[in-house]
């Protein structure tokens, strides 16, 4: 599954959840698409919920759509400036190989992140922007969308970078992986969409068991390579 | 004796009937058993919905810890229509676990199970070692006898009598067996079940079971026998792999180990395995195959018997891999192993070696020199880290009862019971008086000399100085013939000290150092000698043969009585106390030297004790007996359950999931149970709320304690993973670590641990509940602790969400074993909540109390004062200062309270009001008040985020704690304020009677102007020294807090 299509399956199931939630007597799949559409243009999810307790149901040509011409502009976003696509730019680069993790174990990422952008980074606000990952399979493909977020202790500036600790909690399964560190504007947009550069490190991920557990399986183990004659070590 | 009952038949539902007497039997048998035996009983975990009510049942009959749970593995199915190479493994599993508890006598009540359920029952694969009894079936047990001939069902059938005809005894119980049913089956076993009424039925079970286990420890020694006959395979030597270093190697267990293999050679025949170039012994060389380590790895298995000699060198790095893979018995001959496990970390590329070592065999306390100083030479000396080979070996040898006592003291009696103790042997030299003078002509020593010999390296706890010094005041020194030689290394700087000191004195020619000495060069030393002084201090449970070498060769030696040495005869040696006086020294010296026949004899009577103790036919004998002793038993055989799982299923079937179910049946040990303190919250992140600060101060005096038994493990929980984690990293940097070596890693708990729910956090215990309810029956003690029930008492007082989630929470927690609670007002609000949601419980719930401790400074304080303390704190002690302690939330009265003082302000009293507290929920208007109110700076302080020390000189500026809540769980603040010595004005609920009694002011005010005038009521009679004295307020510091949590829990 791409990067795209994870996005709208993402976003589809907040619109399902909202709509079970505070809406269960409605929800027509144009009412619904329109919502998805919304968000994924970056439409506040917490605007979205507020919106649907009012009756506001969506869809352009519904009866209330001029409300949405009517509704000002979120107060936040005229303290960080004219904010448009592609103006998120910046990076975050781990400091170190990965090599190996343990499933589910949460880690420490080393991390430099940039901020090539014109406006503040910074995590205390109402719609803060908090350091976060994706894990890709081992063939890039997206796996797990909404990694945990790690916020910035301090602000970032145009122009400026930070060294941050970026708190990660790997797959649950073993296998190889690839990790991808972004960022989030909580209830905006992800970074990536707008104009953050990303790349992805490779990742090995093994298991991580309790230590009774882990000895069957290295006697299980131990026990198929000595019938078959091979030395283990 | 002990005695192992299967309840599966209780579980499974099929047979009610059965299940009823099954129960009933185990009950009649606990009784029976009584104080000077043991019943376990074993259940199925997969058929877990029965455990709970099933440990409800045997609760006041036998310990909740005596019920053992094993595992099936997933998807295994019935035997009709499940996975059968699954139920193998499932079969041996459970053997294995019934056989590593060394029952006297197993009651299986039916075997007629399994085929349409998910119960197991077989004796095929472990068998026991002891009679197995089992209850004569009828035709309630298994259905009309014409369906039993044809099909599946009818082979199952007659398996199952197959089975029936196999057992030891066979109960006859009137009225549930049909012997005409069971054609066949021998009567002689037999154990009728007397008629009885149903009103006397336990009368008759009690005599039925007594009559069982009269006959079952009659048939014991029996059995033992059998199992040690079924041993020898027809007369064919054992195949036997002895593990050890060799000659040439520079190591004494290696020479020891080339005198015992010929003598162990009459009863196995021997490979050694060896990690070096070649070995140069010729009697090994001619008489056993030499093999590789890496040979070994292959072919390891393949042996009836595997011996290991493990020692505290790099000679022994290997054998740590090598016997959880190929069990065998392991000699031990140094009971602190530290410099060994040391050297895997540094010389053989085994990461974290000497840390996981440590933290396994002792708990965090080991680690603290190498996380606070990164000493590790300080941790390997305090620290045995010995027990991985002991916990992986089949048995265990010593070769002193000091070895063992000390295996006692840092391991518990379970384990150092099952040492053996089998002394050093000793070959009985040929002497022959010329040998001496041979000797001496080698060694160029003159004939006329007097030579006096210290064997061994030259380090501290050889005590070398000691004669050194003795020597310097003895009346041999002044013999001009009279000499010392040490015969050993001098490898670090004690030995170079000595050697200086003696090089610069005035008998530099008389004393001497050889270095390493080869063994003949060793040999000749213990010939050509007069006396041998062989002196120990600071033992580490290791054996010197060099003693017994001294008194094999007739060799007059005197040996202090510490440590191994405290257990050679005294006939054989001239003995002195452990802690001996230097004159005494002195005089054996003299005496030995003076006295020519009594140097003789004593040589004489060493001589006589070697071949009476430590002969080669004596020692191996009890090698043999020791060893064969060892495989009768059935410890690793969790490797056996591993060999059919391989047998038997492929490899894409042995995955986690099946080795979690082995895992948890057979798992692998730690010295100690566990007591697992959950520490969620404070690990993430220290709040510093009054929950936290007891999380804090309890778990602080855990890891301080010596609780024998028990190791301290703070765990967490993750919200995206199932279960807990073991917090090392939060535990290490807790303890004062600057360096965290050990990483966490899944937690796991079994019976016998115990499970504190120290940290509050609704949600995650909420999501752990299934997870804990698997503890639960698996035999793990689970206790919360309760601060109070104030989201259910009082909703109003917190943010929506929050009574549910606490709902949610006390819903989960009094699933378990009990809770403490940290006052009686609490306990009291705990059983009435339980009462009036109706609590279903089918076990007994304990509720303890245990106060929190109120000890700032062993409670970790944080230290501190921002810049304007001073300023703050003369302001205070200036006026009449009223003082609130905790966050400010609606609960804690405090709007009344400042509505009071308002209303004083306005009356023109000249009082201060001084909050400490971070702000809480939803007091945005009364915050608002606060930051924007005429007084403060003046007559109002809200003091938010200060360190313990800021408050502990606030206090001491008050002139009263003011205890305005409305509802607390404890009321800390009191006892901080009777420590202080400030009085207490307290608003008269139940807790903060029981907390402060008569030693503060209680008032009733539903108004802020009735507040206002107990306040100026209180400071009137304040002022002319009327008002209850909070000194001498009794309270516990928590040390004692803790001991009331340790009560509560090992009760």
């Amino acid at each position: 599954m791409g990067h795209q299509e994870l996005r709208i399956k993402h976003k589809a199931f907040l619109v399902e959840s909202a709509f079970r939630m505070f809406r269960p007597e409605a929800g027509t799949e144009e009412q619904k698409n329109y919502w998805v559409d919304r968000l994924l243009d970056g439409h506040d999810l917490n605007d979205m919920i507020n919106e649907l307790k009012s009756g506001f149901l969506g869809a352009i040509g519904s009866p209330s759509s001029d409300h949405l011409e009517a509704r000002p502009e979120p107060a936040e976003k005229a303290e960080l400036g004219t904010v448009g696509e592609g103006d998120y730019s910046g990076s975050a680069i781990p400091r170190e190989t990965l090599g190996v993790l343990r499933a589910g174990m949460p880690e420490t990422v080393p991390a430099t992140i940039e901020n090539r952008s014109s406006f503040k980074w910074a995590s205390d606000s109402d719609q803060p922007i908090n350091v976060a990952y994706h894990w890709l399979d081992e063939h890039g493909d997206m796996l797990f969308f909404e990694g945990n977020r790690t916020s910035l202790k301090t602000a970032i500036m145009p122009g400026q970078s930070a060294l941050v600790d970026v708190h990660v909690v790997p797959p649950a399964k073993p296998g190889k992986y690839r990790l991808m560190l972004t960022l989030v504007h909580e209830g905006t947009c992800w970074f990536e969409d707008r104009g953050f550069s990303v790349s992805s490190q490779p990742v090995d991920v093994e298991w991580c068991l309790p230590t009774s557990t882990n000895r069957v399986l290295e006697e299980l183990a131990f026990m198929r390579t000595t019938s078959h004659g091979e030395v283990v070590a | 004796m002990k005695v192992l009952i299967d309840l599966q038949v209780a579980q499974t539902g099929t047979n009610p009937e059965a299940g009823k007497y099954a129960l009933a039997l185990s009950k009649a048998a606990a009784q029976e058993v009584g104080e000077n035996g043991e019943l376990l009983v074993l259940l199925n975990g997969s058929l877990e919905a029965t455990i709970d009510e099933l440990r409800a049942e045997l609760e006041g009959f036998i310990k909740q810890e005596n019920i053992r749970v094993w595992y099936a593995p997933d998807g295994m199915g019935s035997i009709c229509d499940g996975n059968p190479s699954l139920r193998k493994v499932a079969a041996h599993t459970r053997e294995a676990v019934i056989a590593e508890q060394e029952p006297d006598l197993v009651i299986l009540p039916s075997l007629w199970l399994g085929w349409a359920d998910e119960a197991v029952i077989s004796f095929d694969y472990e068998p026991p070692g002891c009679p197995i009894a089992t209850i004569l079936p009828g035709e309630s047990f298994h259905g009309p006898q014409k369906e039993l001939e044809q099909g599946r069902r009818g082979e199952w059938h007659r398996s199952l009598l197959e089975k029936l005809s196999r057992a030891d005894f066979v109960l006859d119980v009137p009225g549930l067996s049909e012997p005409e049913l069971c054609n066949g089956i021998p009567d002689t076993n037999r154990v009728r079940w007397p008629s009885a009424e149903a009103d006397q039925l336990v009368e008759a079970l009690q005599v039925s079971v007594r009559s069982l286990l009269g006959e079952a420890r009659s048939e014991k020694n029996g059995f033992a026998e059998k199992v040690m006959r079924s041993l020898n395979l027809d007369g064919v030597k054992p195949k036997l792999a002895f593990v050890s270093p060799l000659p040439p190697e520079k190591t004494g267990i290696g020479y020891y180990s080339a005198e015992l293999l010929p003598e162990l050679a009459h009863y196995y025949d021997i490979d050694v395995v060896v990690d070096q170039e070649q070995v140069s012994d010729e009697w090994i060389e001619s008489n056993c195959t030499i093999r590789s380590v890496e040979w070994f790895w292959k072919h390891g298995l393949e042996y009836d018997r595997v011996v290991y000699q493990f020692g505290n060198s790099r000679f022994h790095a290997h054998m740590w891999d090598l016997i959880e893979k190929i069990p065998g018995v392991a000699v031990i001959h140094d009971f602190y192993l530290g410099d060994a496990v040391a050297y895997r970390e540094d010389g053989a590329g085994k990461g974290l070696a000497l840390p996981r070592e440590l933290y396994l065999s002792h708990g965090y306390d080991a680690l603290k020199p190498i996380i606070t100083d990164g000493d590790r030479a300080e941790a390997i000396r305090l620290y045995p880290c010995s027990y991985s080979p002991i916990r992986e070996a089949k048995g265990v040898i010593v070769h002193s009862n000091h070895a063992r006592d000390l295996a006692r003291e840092w391991y518990g009696d379970t384990v150092a019971d099952t040492f053996e103790v089998i002394p050093h042997l000793r070959v009985l030299p040929e002497r022959h008086p010329e040998e001496k003078q041979a000797a001496r002509q080698r060694l160029g020593i003159a004939e006329d000399a007097f030579l006096i010999c210290s064997f061994g390296v030259v380090n501290k706890s050889k005590l070398n100085h000691r004669l050194y010094s003795a020597w310097c005041d003895s009346r041999v020194a002044n013999d001009p013939n009279a000499r010392i030689v040490f015969v050993g290394e001098t490898p670090d700087a004690y030995g170079q000290r000595l050697r200086s000191e003696i090089e610069g004195s005035s008998y530099s020619n008389r004393i001497s150092f050889t270095g390493w000495a080869d063994s003949e060069t060793f040999q000749d030393y213990l010939a050509a000698a007069d006396v041998a002084v062989q002196l120990r201090t600071n033992s580490r449970g290791e054996t010197s043969g060099t003693v017994l070498d001294c008194m094999a060769n007739g060799l007059a030696t005197i040996c202090n009585a510490h440590g191994s040495f405290a257990e050679v005869p005294d006939s054989g040696v001239w003995k002195l106390e452990d802690r001996f006086e230097e004159e005494d020294l002195i005089t054996a010296l003299d005496t030995l030297w003076s006295d020519h026949t009594r140097r003789e004899q004593l040589g004489v009577d060493g001589r006589e004790q070697i071949v009476k103790s430590y002969s080669p036919e004596f020692c191996s004998n009890r090698y043999f007996e020791a060893i064969e002793q060892a495989y009768s038993q059935h410890r690793r055989s969790r490797l056996n359950v591993i060999k059919t799982a391989s047998e038997v299923l492929d490899s894409a079937m042995q995955h986690e999931v099946l080795a979690a179910c082995i895992g948890n049946s057979l798992p692998v040990s730690t010295p100690q149970r566990q007591l697992l303190v959950d520490v969620t919250v404070v690990a993430r992140e220290d709040l510093r709320t009054g929950v936290q600060r007891v999380v804090r101060s309890i778990l602080s005096q855990l890891l301080d304690m010596d609780l024998p038994g028990y190791r301290i493990e703070p765990v967490y929980t993750n919200p995206s993973m199932d279960g807990f984690f073991y917090a090392r990293q939060f535990t290490q940097e807790f303890m004062g670590g600057e360096h965290s070596v050990l990483p966490d890693e899944p937690m796991e708990a079994h019976t016998g641990d115990i499970f504190l729910g120290l940290d509050l956090h609704g949600d995650g215990i909420a999501a752990q509940c299934g997870y804990l309810e698997g503890l639960r029956d698996r035999g793990v003690k689970v206790v919360f602790v309760v601060h109070d029930l104030l989201p259910v008492t009082h909703p109003h007082w917190f943010p929506g969400p929050e009574e549910q989630t606490f709902e949610n929470w006390l819903s989960c927690i009094t699933k378990f074993d009990g809770a403490i609670c940290v006052s009686q007002t609490t306990a009291d609000e705990l059983e009435k909540w339980m009462v009036s949601r109706n609590v279903e419980r089918k076990r007994p719930y304990r509720i303890g109390v245990a106060h929190n401790g109120a000890d700032i400074r062993q409670s970790v304080p944080s230290m501190g004062l921002p810049e304007d303390a001073e300023q703050v704190l003369a302001q205070i002690e200036a006026k009449p200062s009223f003082l609130m302690v905790g966050t400010v939330e609606p609960r804690k009265g405090v709007t009344q309270v400042l509505d009071a003082f308002e209303h004083l302000w306005q009356q023109g009293k000249d009082y201060s009001l001084v909050l400490v507290g971070k702000r809480g929920w939803n007091i945005e208007d009364l915050a608002d008040r606060l930051e924007n109110h005429p007084e403060k700076g003046s007559r109002l302080f809200w003091l938010q985020g200060i360190s313990d020390e800021y408050l502990e000189r606030t206090y001491a500026a008050s002139t009263c704690l003011i205890a305005g809540s409305e509802g607390e769980g404890f009321g800390l603040p009191l006892i901080e304020a009777a420590q202080q010595e400030i009085p207490i004005l307290a608003r008269d609920i139940p807790v903060f009677r029981e907390v402060a009694g008569a030693h503060a002011e209680y008032f009733t005010a539903d108004t802020a102007q009735q507040l206002s005038a107990s306040i100026d009521g209180w400071l009137n009679g304040y002022k002319m020294q009327r008002y209850p004295d909070s000194k001498g307020m009794p309270f516990l510091t928590w040390r004692g807090s803790c001991e009331k949590y340790l009560d509560f829990m090992l009760q």
